[in-house]
């Protein structure tokens, strides 16, 4: 069996705040929705620079919109996370649950 | 002024020109809100975590910009600080002006944080850290020459009224210069100045940046030492 492909933090966020997002994932809508999601608001280079690794892992699929005139004629670059990408957070994030499980948090919080 | 379509210019050196435009479009959109500086920011910002430097070109480019800035500053001071563009610091404020030692220093201090902080980083590679050293001072020496040449051109009428200007042609020539000898002599000092600072850039960059990779390899054996 290949070793599973590995995922960082902020590569976790960008894929779970694309599925949030839904049809309409385009770089400001994930850039919103990871600074709503996580109050801190990245910078678009990291964003724009993750989207483009996770998309040459195969985590990602991007395809481009119409031209519209409010972005001066140019269009958006949608995203969608693909099965590999699904598969890969959801194990990533379980594995962050397993840590957790049990485990009694100092300042009397719980996982 | 959002200048969309030079945004989109800069970014497509770095990366696809569709992944590009699609950049510039998001950036465009939140720029309505947030303004011109911000989309500057972050088109360049956005530009600079796409390229794909190696790590030494990385520190390389790093290093010489701050350098360069050094050698910027002394090179702005020390030649516009006795005119009126800059309203006669050197005379009206001197410790503004004494501002240039500590540029001078920062510029011979910053090759040998450059070759200290190489060597460190690229697994104590004395190798590595003296390409590091004559990139960045190579970067340095080319700001000094777009610094002075400018400058002297932009500030020529003002320059020829600087006193120190017409003592150093003075000190050199044994005599008084005319108008046309001391535009001749601020020419072709400025001009000469920043190519000989390619050459002088590059090898405090190798000289100072091997002192500090002494250093900075000392400290990585030293680090290994204390780990194993």
């Amino acid at each position: 069996m290949p070793p599973a492909t590995t995922l960082g933090d902020f590569e976790q966020i960008v894929l779970l705040a694309i599925l949030r997002v839904g049809e309409n994932a385009y770089g400001v809508p994930i850039r919103a929705e990871i600074a709503a999601c996580t109050d801190r608001e990245p910078a678009p280079g990291a964003l724009y620079t993750t989207l483009d690794r996770l998309e040459d892992k195969g985590m990602v699929t991007s395809r481009l919109g119409d031209p519209t005139p409010e972005r001066g004629g140019r269009a958006k670059r949608y995203f969608m996370v693909t099965a590999s990408g699904v598969e890969a957070v959801t194990r990533s994030q379980r594995a962050y649950q397993r840590l957790l499980k049990g485990l009694k948090l100092p300042l009397g919080a719980h996982a | 002024m959002l200048n969309a379509n030079r945004a989109e210019r800069i970014l497509s050196s770095v990366t696809t020109p569709e992944r590009a435009a699609a950049i510039v479009g998001d950036l465009a959109e939140e720029a309505r809100t947030r303004g011109t500086r911000w989309f500057w920011f972050h088109v360049l910002r956005t530009a600079w975590s796409h390229m794909r430097l190696s790590e030494e070109q990385r520190l390389g480019l790093i290093f010489g910009l701050i350098c360069g800035g050094m050698w910027m500053g002394l090179l702005i001071l020390g030649n516009l600080g006795g005119t009126a563009v800059l309203g006669n610091i050197r005379d009206n404020h001197p410790r503004v002006y004494g501002m240039t030692g500590s540029f001078a220093l920062g510029g011979l201090l910053v090759p040998v944080m450059t070759g200290l902080l190489a060597a460190y980083r690229m697994g104590g590679s004395m190798r590595a850290a003296l390409r590091v050293g004559l990139l960045s001072g190579l970067i340095s020496g080319v700001m000094c020459l777009l610094t002075i040449v400018p400058i002297t051109i932009l500030f020529h009428g003002a320059m020829m009224l600087d006193p120190s200007n017409i003592h150093e042609f003075a000190r050199s020539a044994g005599r008084a210069p005319s108008q046309a000898e001391l535009s001749h002599f601020l020419y072709w000092d400025a001009l000469g100045g920043g190519l000989n600072m390619l050459w002088i850039g590059s090898l405090l960059g190798l000289t100072l940046g091997t002192l500090g990779a002494f250093f900075g390899k000392a400290m990585f054996h030293g680090d290994q030492k204390r780990a194993t």
